[in-house]
């Protein structure tokens, strides 16, 4: 895009070549001349639809300054288990969750071992389990958190991370960190926001779609395959994919084993319906996650529900 | 969790209710990877392997980690058609409505293939105008 002259003509020159960029930059000395570049066609420009993706970063979430933790998403539960480490049963696959009037019990297995059912009780239980999962689990609670359990289904992902031997988008394109937005069934293409300029192999997230076809279509591909396209859909961006790719691995992420979505897929009508029964405390049992939020696929949404159901909880505990 | 999910749903949605059709249509013989709103895929085959299979996997037979996500094989619940159209078009706990993604020839395609695969063989099949009641 660029800007019109004021007769409202949109043609090259320096004027939208100031906004659009070039067809050769203003350099130094006799060679710097510069050489504007030619505007898009007008019906192009709407045919793109880029005012989508120029609205994006105006969308209440991403108005605020967003960080990012160093070492990834992850980073943020690596710290709660560092404040309670030893304190985490892992690889315990819940397989009841059964409550009386004093006591809430959990029968698990070792998901890797399968073996024989272990039961640890307590006063009360903040269950974390995603509804996907939880609904297939034999669980003591009334009819109302029952039906709101299975009231949510969940949404279907895929995210693609693409290795390439050389940060050939800053060494050939200049761009630093951010997304290209593209209709192409891979949707963005995320560039590492760290390690500027290092001569090393880099990391690109190649793909990432969800709740859309593109999701299942992924998905349903063989890991070797969900690469094989987004490269070649990728190629069409950035040609470099051609020559530096080295390595990469495609997440389909309604197939993780523990939470078989990516999030829950709340409607407005099973909002009305079913959100209040879902956050009710049932007996000693209470939920947390995101899907008990109204920021669904957050953290955010994760860790403010549970700072609510524990502060109910601590009421409830405390008038009782 | 922890990603940019929610707020992209806004965009999502806008290409949804425009109904942008990928740029990559010409490189996809099946139908898949065509659309960002629809299935374009007509085979009922081709649905179940591009589709369906994303979760119930290549045989149908299922899979399973801290939950499962149930086999179609050798499934006696195919036995009344209308159940599987039911599930396909609303729903069933963790499975997303698929109505909106399909239309009605697609899912009886689909529930026709299923139905008579992977070790099924009703004899009966579904039409249309059975998926079209079916819708809420």
């Amino acid at each position: 895009m660029g800007r019109a002259r004021c007769q409202l003509a949109y043609k090259a020159g320096e004027l939208s070549s100031d906004r659009r960029g070039y067809e050769r930059d203003p350099g130094g000395g006799l060679s710097g001349e510069a050489v504007p570049s030619e505007p898009l066609p007008f019906a192009e420009i709407l045919r793109s639809r880029v005012w989508y993706r120029l609205a994006l970063g105006q969308i209440y979430d991403f108005q605020s300054t967003i960080f990012q933790p160093v070492g990834g998403m992850d980073m943020i539960a690596r710290a709660f288990v560092r404040e309670v480490d030893g304190l985490i049963r892992y690889n315990a696959k819940v397989t009841a969750i059964k409550q009386d009037e004093s006591h809430v019990s959990v029968t698990y297995v070792d998901a890797r071992t399968g073996s024989a059912p272990a039961t640890v009780s307590a006063d009360w239980c903040l269950c974390t389990i995603p509804l996907s999962v939880l609904d297939q689990i034999d669980l003591d609670v009334g009819a109302p958190m029952m039906n709101a359990i299975n009231a949510v289904p969940y949404g279907a992902a895929a995210k693609i991370g693409l290795q390439f031997k050389r940060r050939f988008w800053e060494e050939d394109e200049q761009i630093y960190g951010g997304i290209t937005y593209t209709d192409l069934p891979i949707w963005q293409i995320g560039y590492p926001n760290t390690s500027y300029a290092s001569p090393s192999r880099a990391v690109l997230l190649g793909a990432y779609v969800f709740d859309s076809p593109f999701a299942y279509e992924f998905t349903a591909l063989p890991p070797e395959d969900r690469l094989k396209r987004a490269i070649e859909y990728g190629a069409q961006i950035h040609p470099q994919y051609k020559t530096d790719y080295e390595n990469g691995i495609a997440v389909g992420w309604h197939r993780v084993p523990w939470v078989l979505g990516c999030f829950g897929r709340w409607t407005e009508e099973a909002r009305k319906q079913h959100y209040e029964n879902l956050c009710a405390i049932d007996g000693r049992i209470a939920l947390a996650g995101e899907h008990v939020s109204n920021i669904p696929a957050w953290q955010e949404g994760a860790v403010l529900s549970s700072l609510d159901a524990i502060s109910r909880l601590h009421r409830r505990v405390v008038a009782s | 969790m922890g990603t940019t999910v929610a707020a992209w749903r806004h965009v999502a949605l806008a290409m949804i209710l425009t109904g942008s059709t990928s740029a990559a249509s010409a490189q996809s013989s099946d139908g898949s990877f065509m659309s960002a709103r629809r299935f374009m895929q007509r085979d009922g085959e081709v649905i179940y392997r591009t589709v369906c299979q994303s979760c119930h996997m290549v045989a149908a037979q299922g899979a399973v980690g801290a939950g499962a996500y149930p086999a179609l094989a050798n499934d006696p619940k195919l036995a009344v058609a209308g159940y599987s159209v039911l599930v396909v078009v609303n729903g069933s706990k963790d499975m997303p409505p698929f109505g909106a993604l399909l239309d009605d020839e697609q899912v009886a395609a689909v529930v026709n293939y299923v139905r008579s695969h992977f070790g099924n063989s009703y004899p009966d099949t579904v039409s249309s105008a059975d998926v079209r009641s079916a819708r809420p």
